[in-house]
């Protein structure tokens, strides 16, 4: 999934370029279709472990091989919110 | 699936080519977002300041959502990208691919670069908001938290700040000359910049020269700076210590950094068991990160180990170890008062409940002998410029969404907004937020675009008269051509420039 040719709306996914550096690519399968794939490493779940939203059947689309089984799959791309701090003010906690 | 917010994608296959390439067609199925804005009378101009991570982010978003905006980048360094280049540790040059994109936003139309500015000295945040519809404070946080204790000026004793910027060859910190020759590291912190600290202490030299040892080929070298190799190849620590005022529940580092310490080749885990009385019938009530987190200390620091872990940690000659409840309270000097010789350590314990939990002192103290105290415990925002509030206690902007709180026209993203904590992909989030709050201004009109400003040609004229020059993003690539060039000699990615005067002068010949 990390040759997906990206449309500009999908903006900051894949900031690490697929080198399981971070979480932006972070997406959400179907069961079906999560349970098709290969087993999860422990790094990829490492940085899983980052991901806004995470779910039981997240992966990281940089690890996700595409294959003509997977062709019409529907996969949810969650909005990258910053869930750390309410719109008020804003800081780190004393 | 789930029920929060997110985007459907349907994924279709268009062609199988020779090749291993794929080609797929992607639809948004809903929630489509337009990008039309309506005709603004002048060309709207934002300024930002502080060419990080924050600066680059917050730039790309609003490139890529007005298609009439232009927006200037000011840094006070020659050379862009923050502390991806001053902060990320050498060995984990796969987090500096961000440098990618934040290049394609520099080199974009609308978007320009300028290096060598020093915003408050050489231009003021009031000449800037002359010039410009709106300015963005993201200069991130250059100052650190200190210790306020005995011994914290003795020789021997560094904030993470300067000891990382050291190693990453940060300008400011290319004397630093850190004394590498005692046996015991002890540092303050226990969070992700902590863990970088301890890891570059002690992994194997060959490993900082060669970062896939399966490949061992010259180019695979980190960009370590060579004065800091060369000191990490005469260093005598064998032994870090990583310390931490509450307990192993509260952690701060994240898992992919403390597995990175537990598979460290030549080094051994050492740690004490009872820190970890009552953690493991916590398990099963906490949430996954945490819980996977835990589950890994405590496999490192409290069971066996089988036989052929327990062969490998028995002929380790490095160890590396958390403290768990213990604040420092005192540097301790040598005989002859000029360096730290030890730390005195007060013991605590916990009191409160669940998320909220603090130390609290028993009494009981505890000295260690070690030679280099490396103090951890987080990076500091400062005040830029008389013009902008600024909150003296959380050392951050005063704002609510990105606003500057009562100057119409300023706004922040980043560190300087939300304090120094986090992922660059949590600054990535943010800058968004903060650009999505301009634009939205800009909509609504909150924000006037209509009146023409002068941009970066009045800044320039400013500039010219003050005798500044600045470094555009074009000289910048003479700089890191010159610095791959000097990196292919030596078979790393690049030998980093350590002086601003050398910096210039590559990007002005």
């Amino acid at each position: 999934m990390a040759q997906l040719c990206v449309p500009s709306s999908l903006t900051g996914k894949g900031a690490c370029e697929g080198t399981l550096a971070c979480s932006t690519c972070h997406v959400i399968l179907d069961q079906k279709v999560y349970d098709q794939l290969g087993p999860i490493t422990d790094e990829e779940n490492d940085l899983l472990d980052l991901a806004y939203g995470l779910s039981d059947t997240s992966r990281l689309g940089c690890q996700v091989c595409l294959s003509r089984d997977l062709e019409g799959i529907t996969v949810c791309v969650p909005d990258g919110v910053n869930d750390m701090r309410s719109s008020e003010d804003t800081g780190p906690k004393l | 699936m789930s029920t929060h917010k997110g985007v459907l994608w349907k994924i279709r296959m268009l062609n199988i080519f020779l090749t291993s390439t794929r080609r797929v067609r992607i639809t948004r199925l809903h929630g489509a977002r337009g990008l039309g804005t309506s005709p603004a009378a002048s060309c709207p101009k934002v300024c930002i300041v502080g060419g990080g991570p924050a600066g680059f982010y917050t730039a790309q978003h609003l490139v890529k959502t007005r298609p009439d905006v232009q927006v200037d980048i000011y840094e006070r360094l020659p050379v862009p990208f923050g502390l991806v280049r001053f902060g990320v540790a050498p060995d984990h040059p796969e987090v500096k691919n961000v440098m990618n994109t934040f290049t394609q936003t520099a080199q974009h139309a609308r978007c320009s670069f300028h290096g060598n500015v020093s915003v408050g000295k050489d231009v003021t945040v009031q000449e800037l908001q002359e010039a410009y519809h709106a300015v963005v404070l993201s200069y991130g946080a250059e100052g650190n938290r200190t210790l306020g204790v005995p011994g914290e000026d003795l020789a021997g004793v560094h904030s993470a700040k300067d000891f990382v910027g050291w190693y990453n060859g940060l300008p400011t910190n290319r004397d630093l000359r850190p004394d590498l020759r005692c046996e015991t590291a002890v540092i303050l912190g226990q969070g992700n910049v902590a863990l970088d600290v301890a890891r570059i202490l002690l992994s194997p030299v060959d490993i900082l020269k060669v970062r896939d040892l399966s490949l061992l080929r010259p180019c695979n070298n980190t960009d370590i700076t060579q004065p800091a190799l060369d000191t990490l190849a005469e260093s005598s620590v064998r032994r870090v210590l990583i310390v931490g005022r509450r307990g192993p529940l509260q952690l701060a580092c994240t898992i992919k950094e403390l597995r990175e310490m537990v598979n460290l080749p030549g080094t051994r885990p050492e740690m004490e068991a009872s820190d970890f009385e009552c953690i493991a019938k916590m398990l099963k009530v906490l949430p996954r990160p945490r819980k996977r987190l835990t589950e890994l200390l405590l496999k490192v620091a409290v069971e066996t180990p089988e036989e052929t872990e327990l062969e490998r940690r028995n002929s380790a000659k490095r160890a590396w170890g958390f403290r768990f409840f213990r604040s420092p309270v005192e540097i301790l000097p040598s005989d002859d008062l000029t360096r730290a010789a030890g730390i005195r350590l007060a013991v605590n314990r916990l009191e409160g409940e669940g998320e909220d939990v603090w130390a609290v002192t028993t009494g009981e103290v505890e000295d260690v002998e070690c030679g280099l105290v490396i103090s951890s415990i987080g990076y500091k925002s400062l005040p830029i410029d008389p013009a902008v509030p600024f909150d003296p206690r959380k050392h951050i902007i005063p704002n609510t969404m990105g606003r500057v709180q009562k100057c119409a026209g300023l706004y922040c993203s980043g560190w300087v907004k939300r304090g120094p904590t986090g992922v660059i992909a949590t600054t990535m989030n943010d800058s968004f937020d903060t650009a999505r709050t301009l634009l939205h201004d800009m909509d609504e009109g909150t924000l006037d675009i209509s009146t023409v400003k002068p941009g970066s040609a009045g800044v320039t004229t400013i500039l010219e008269k003050r005798g500044v020059k600045p470094v555009l993003f074009s000289d910048w690539e003479k700089i890191d051509s010159e610095e791959s060039k000097r990196g292919e000699a030596r078979g790393k990615p690049r030998e980093k420039l350590l002086d601003v005067g050398e910096m210039l002068k590559v990007a002005w010949t």
